[in-house]
């Protein structure tokens, strides 16, 4: 621990890093307050009544998670980054489809500006039809709260939506630039963890908790943390050589160079693509209410935290992490890479030798990564098998850990980067270097 | 850069576009030089010489040149007037103190860039702490030194230029002088070398004060991504090559080798490695005892398939000479790396050099910025003006020419196919020639420089090649380009720097020449910026001259095809004719890959930045204590703590200042090995650190992870070898002797051609990278696409095999 303050003190005592932390801080800060104003037209304590009662799994739930509870609240930021991220998603896609894109992309820094400026244009595009949709939503399930005119309330959503979407985009923005980490993901997490506060006071104060459960609940949270940390860092080492330089007697390039495949390449994809592909049989059965089969697998598949709905959740999860793992990571494109760049795995010729031996590692250490990810997945339901309420338990696993921890690492990381190009700064100080005349 | 004019304007008014437009300071600046001016027309050579001597006098009493611009200006104006029949121009006037402010100044070719930098350079040398002038090659050191001598002398200021091959005697008393012209790759060395040196004396340098860059965008931004690197030999033995060259050069192309799609990498084909193996005998080259013989097999394959006599190096007196990419010249002392020297050798049959070890090595921004007064002039600025802030924090001042430049830049030509466009060259030439029009042909290398001459010379065109093979007879070449008749075939030599005069110096034949419309320029090819081409064009027009400009393009230039013209036009919808391809879409797509060119450069270069930053700053730390150990600032006392007995022993039979004479250059030779082992490693770790990227990880940051680790023992390593070497020293009657520890300092140094590779993965895959909350947030919002996406790439990755 002693480190930890250590590292701490050295952060803060570099004046830039300081200063980028305290911006990153600052800007979280305005985007939080923001997402606690409602559209206008809406009376706040109505819609928090309605809300009260309503159970708020299934993908709505999901989404007001990553937007940090302001689509449920109809704040100004209800749709948050999420339209930035999905026109970000079709630009890249159509980079890969449309050849005017592919152009733009192998231009640099001009069609990289470019594309930047098209993303922009897109997300106000598609936050412009969003908020019609949202705004068509909640005028059919919380119209008591909406006190103005249906037409006047439309009007006013998709601008004032349209506008808090750009404005949260500039935020992220802003932290990727002058801030620390990347500010998307930051938005995303800072809306994830102000979730905890509440919850944890709701689960201490919880019929049959008192403080020494907390306590325990908490430790077996910082185990379930670290496990996952654990696991997400987790890397297969090959070894790569490079046969390029050739100095005196020496030949550089042993052991250093390596290609790491990770344990979890998949990250959190499979866990969302499967709670997506859960909501539709529960979906379907809501349309026919009176056959007696479809209401059974509503049931199953509609309470999340039951035992049907997990065994199959863990899995999709299984499945989808074998599968995207397959279309993500390609050995063949890996194995090429390496050859162009004169690299091999020593004694595995390159090409096609080397693509095998890829695929064959890649087969072996996905199986637990897949055990992995559908053990997290399904961990909120067995922590809530042991009475933890709803919205503590989903930081025990799923989405919300898994973004966590990963953010949270990139970030420490780019912190850790700072901190390396300062270093040498106090070389001459270590004592070793004294004047000549004492 | 197409920026439309409200945006420019709403740029300046915010105060952030890297372009100053609005001149009035300078305007300012020049009418109180003009004021001061009127009263020095009429002066005498004596007032002249005391008016230099008191600047000067209130410059060394810390008076800021600030305050002496107007009146420095005035008398240098004066004074090249009357020594070299020159008075600097307004707009040269202007450009002087841009330049004293810190500017990177374009003034159009012709407009005298020499003599306006005399301007600053005397202004800031009143002070007598050297001003540098960076030119663009040694010829032009030297040719502006002494060109500009007079003025200096006149105003009682030494000058003296640097030329390549001087001894660090001459070059310490050349950086002594008040002015010094100079490469900036010279002046780069020198700077790697001070940090070689063994003892104070083998420093040439002084502290550095202010720098003037010649054709600054070529050296600040063009040839950034090249470091200075000074290696040395080594003991050992030559390989001997020679077998495994002829191997790789029997080998089919295609079959048993390929490129990759830009070209830049050869790599053997299952087939290759099958033959090579069978031929060698020497069992798999992938395991592990073969890596040195597959080191040199990859190499050899790139000697052969890569390197080009008469492109990339001349042969002469069974020596290779390197050309260099940037001024078309030759380069002495300059070499490849990492046994690509050895391998190409072997390759022409030359007897093989001893390989050598990396020393020292800086980029060029990293030395420029070594400067505390940096500036800069060029023709050719504003389109890298972003670039020129951004790494260098320098703003573009464009000044207007003295007389509007009457240039004709007429639209390129563009053909199918090389045959056609060469034959029509030549027709070209053979027409502007037969009307006596001068004309210079700017063409990419050696090879094809001579290649045309001998096709102009079959149709019946006397011509005159000027490329590295005829690098002597430079100046005279020069000196007849402009005069009726001449048709001059250069390489890049003649792209920056060099004036043509039209008509030679003959005042009649100029009126001939401009009767016919002056210097007609041809390229034969695109080149991989639009600055490079404007500097080509440049040659044509100079200070209100008519001129003529165009460029002749085929599809299948080098450029086109290396940067994938084919998927910009694809080869099925191009006519193979050998008429030009005049339609506008052919000639968007040729500017577009242009672009992507530079693009992909702008890309390396701040890819190398971020990789070469931690490390720069690693040298600056090490070479500040190794300067305060060569000039014996601090004390070592390794003896006294590791060896205590020994220490004890000599303290009672020598002077202790000889065992810390003996501990400073033992020291001193295991920091420079150490630096070399570093640089060593940090050159492996850059080749494979990409292959993390492709785990999921930060190459940067993993790079920098392993780099700072392997710098923090450094300081451990050094000391332990000090003190396992002066455990080895043996005492002589007359002190300790070095002798039996292996000092020697290396026997020769030279500099090496290094080239950074594109890393051509770095687009940030959403796949795999990326952070985690983007992915997942992106899956929520937009999870079909992503999948139908996922199974299409891989699908179309597949089947195109």
């Amino acid at each position: 621990m002693a480190s930890v303050a250590e590292s701490i003190r050295n952060v803060w005592k570099i004046h830039e890093l300081r200063q980028r932390i305290l911006y990153t801080l600052g800007l979280l800060l305005v985007y939080r307050i923001g997402s606690f104003i409602t559209l206008p037209g809406i009376d706040a304590r109505i819609l928090e009544a309605l809300n009260a009662g309503g159970g708020q799994g299934g993908l709505f739930g999901l989404f007001d998670m990553f937007v940090g509870g302001a689509f449920f609240r109809a704040g100004i930021f209800a749709l948050g980054i999420m339209p930035y991220i999905t026109a970000s998603i079709i630009i890249q896609l159509l980079g890969a489809v449309v050849p005017y894109f592919q152009k733009l992309q192998r231009e640099g820094e001009e069609g990289r500006r470019k594309i930047t400026q098209l993303t922009r244009y897109g997300t106000v595009g598609i936050t412009a039809l969003q908020s019609i949709g949202y705004a068509i939503n909640l005028q059919a399930t919380s119209a008591e709260a909406i006190v103005v005119g249906p037409v006047m309330f439309m009007i006013a959503s998709v601008i004032v939506l349209t506008a808090g979407t750009v404005f949260v985009m500039w935020l992220g923005e802003r932290i990727t630039e002058k801030g620390i980490g990347n500010g998307i993901s930051l938005l995303i997490m800072a809306g994830i963890i102000a979730f905890m506060p509440t919850s944890l006071f709701n689960e201490l104060s919880r019929d049959g908790s008192n403080i020494f459960i907390f306590l325990i609940e908490i430790g077996a949270l910082f185990l379930v943390t670290l496990f996952v940390v654990l696991v997400t860092q987790g890397t297969r080492r090959i070894p790569v050589q490079y046969a390029k330089r050739v100095v005196g007697r020496k030949v550089y390039g042993g052991s250093t160079q390596y290609l790491p495949l990770r344990v979890n390449a998949a990250g959190v994809m499979p866990i969302i693509f499967a709670q997506s592909i859960m909501f539709i049989p529960s979906t379907i059965a809501s349309f026919f209410p009176d056959s007696p089969f479809w209401l059974s697998v509503g049931t199953a598949t509609g309470d999340i935290f039951g035992f049907w709905y997990s065994a199959i959740f863990f899995v999709v999860c299984v499945f989808f992490t074998y599968f995207y793992t397959a279309i993500a990571v390609n050995p063949q494109e890996m194995a090429d890479t390496m050859k162009r760049q004169g690299g091999f795995v020593p004694g595995i010729r390159p090409g096609k030798q080397t693509s095998e031996f890829i695929d064959n590692i890649l087969t072996r250490i996905t199986l637990p990564g897949a055990l992995f990810i559908g053990f997290v997945a399904i961990l909120p339901a067995i922590v809530a098998q042991f009475g933890i309420q709803y919205g503590f338990a989903q930081f025990f696993g799923g989405t919300s850990l898994l973004i966590l921890v990963g953010v949270t690492l990139d970030t420490l990381q780019q912190v850790e980067s700072h901190l390396l190009m300062r270093h040498y700064d106090g070389f001459m100080k270590t004592g070793r270097v004294r004047g000549r005349r004492r | 850069m197409p920026t439309s004019g409200w945006k420019q304007r709403l740029d300046t008014w915010r105060g952030v576009s890297p372009i100053e437009r609005d001149l009035t300071p300078y305007r300012d600046l020049l009418a109180a030089v003009n004021r001061e001016g009127e009263s020095l027309a009429g002066a005498t050579e004596v007032h002249l010489k005391d008016h230099a001597a008191a600047l000067r006098t209130q410059a060394r009493a810390g008076i800021s040149p600030d305050e002496l611009l107007a009146e420095t200006f005035a008398l240098v104006r004066e004074v090249a007037d009357r020594t070299l029949g020159l008075r600097p121009y307004d707009v040269q006037v202007m450009a002087g103190a841009a330049l004293h402010r810190g500017r990177l100044v374009e003034m159009q070719t012709g407009e005298g860039k020499t003599l306006a930098a005399v301007l600053p350079a005397c202004l800031n040398a009143w002070g007598g702490a050297g001003v540098h002038i960076l030119t663009f090659n040694d010829y032009l050191a030297r040719r502006d030194a002494a060109w500009m001598a007079p003025v200096y002398a006149f105003l009682g200021l030494r000058v003296a230029a640097i030329q390549e091959g001087m001894s660090t005697e001459a070059r310490r008393d050349a950086y002594a002088a008040d002015v010094t012209y100079a490469t900036a790759k010279e002046s780069g060395f020198d700077f790697l070398r001070m940090h070689l040196a063994r003892s104070p004396e083998e420093v040439a340098h002084r502290p550095f004060h202010v720098a003037l860059v010649d054709e600054a965008d070529s050296l600040l931004i063009d040839e950034a991504r090249v470091p200075l690197v000074i290696a040395g030999a080594r003991d050992t033995a030559a390989p001997d090559l020679r077998r495994l060259a002829s191997v790789i050069g029997a080998l089919e192309a295609d079959v048993e080798w390929e490129t990759d799609e830009h070209a830049r990498n050869v790599l053997l084909t299952e087939r290759g490695y099958d033959r090579v193996e069978a031929a060698l005998g020497c069992g798999d080259l992938h395991a592990d005892a073969n890596v040195r013989l597959l080191t040199e097999v990859n190499q050899a394959l790139h000697a052969h398939v890569r390197l080009h006599r008469d492109v990339d190096y001349l042969v002469r007196d069974d020596r290779l000479e390197l050309v260099d990419e940037f001024t078309g010249r030759v380069m002495d002392d300059r070499r490849w790396p990492d046994g690509l020297q050895a391998a190409l050798e072997a390759k022409e049959g030359l007897p093989i050099q001893p390989g050598g070890q990396i020393l020292g090595s800086i980029t060029l921004p990293h030395f420029l910025r070594q400067y505390p007064r940096l500036s800069g002039m060029t023709a050719t600025a504003q389109s890298a003006a972003d670039e020129f802030e951004a790494v260098y924090g320098l703003k573009v001042v464009p000044i207007p020419p003295n007389r509007p430049c009457l240039r004709d830049d007429l639209p390129d030509v563009i053909f199918s196919h090389r045959e056609a466009k060469e034959a029509a060259l030549v027709r070209e030439i053979q027409q502007a020639h037969a009307q006596r029009r001068p004309v210079l042909v700017g063409t990419r290398t050696v090879e094809e420089s001579e290649a045309l001459a001998s096709r102009l010379r079959e149709a019946q065109v006397t011509c005159r090649v000027l490329n590295a093979r005829h690098d002597a007879a430079e100046a005279e070449i020069i000196a007849e380009a402009g005069r009726l008749g001449a048709v001059t075939i250069a390489t890049n030599m003649a792209g920056r720097g060099t004036d043509i005069r039209l008509g030679g110096s003959d005042e009649a034949e100029r009126q001939q020449v401009v009767a016919l419309g002056g210097l007609y320029v041809i390229g034969t090819n695109r080149h991989e910026s639009r600055r490079i081409d404007d500097q080509l064009r440049g040659r044509a027009g100079r200070q209100g001259d008519p001129g003529t400009a165009q460029f002749f393009v085929s599809l299948d230039d080098d450029l086109m095809t290396r940067f994938g013209i084919d998927a910009l036009i694809p080869p099925r919808l191009r006519p193979a004719q050998d008429a030009p391809l005049d339609h506008p879409l052919v000639r968007r797509e040729v500017e577009r890959l242009q672009r992507i060119v530079e693009g992909q450069n702008h890309e390396i270069r701040t890819t190398s930045a971020r990789y070469a930053d931690l490390v720069e700053k690693q040298r600056v730390t090490l070479h500040a204590w190794r300067r305060a150990v060569l000039l014996g600032e601090v004390s070592l006392g390794v003896a006294m703590t590791h060896l205590p007995e020994r220490y004890a022993t000599w303290c009672t039979q020598v002077d202790t200042e000889v065992v810390e004479e003996a501990e400073r250059a033992i020291t001193l030779h295991h920091i420079d090995q150490a630096w070399a082992d570093h640089l060593a490693f940090v050159a492996d770790l850059r080749e494979g650190i990409h292959l993390v990227g492709i785990g999921g990880l930060d190459p940067l940051h993993e790079f920098h992870k392993q780099v700072a680790e392997a710098f923090s023992t450094i300081h451990a390593t050094i000391e332990a070898d000090t003190a396992a070497s002066l455990a080895s020293l043996d005492r002589t009657t007359d002190g300790l002797n070095l002798g039996g520890v292996g000092l020697g300092a290396p026997s020769a140094t030279w500099t090496y051609l290094v080239n950074d590779r594109a890393l051509s993965d770095l687009q940030a895959a959403l796949f795999g990278k990326g952070s985690s909350a983007f992915s997942a947030g992106a899956a929520l919002t937009a999870w079909p696409l992503l999948l139908g996406w996922g199974l299409w790439r891989r699908f179309k990755k597949t089947s195109a095999e």
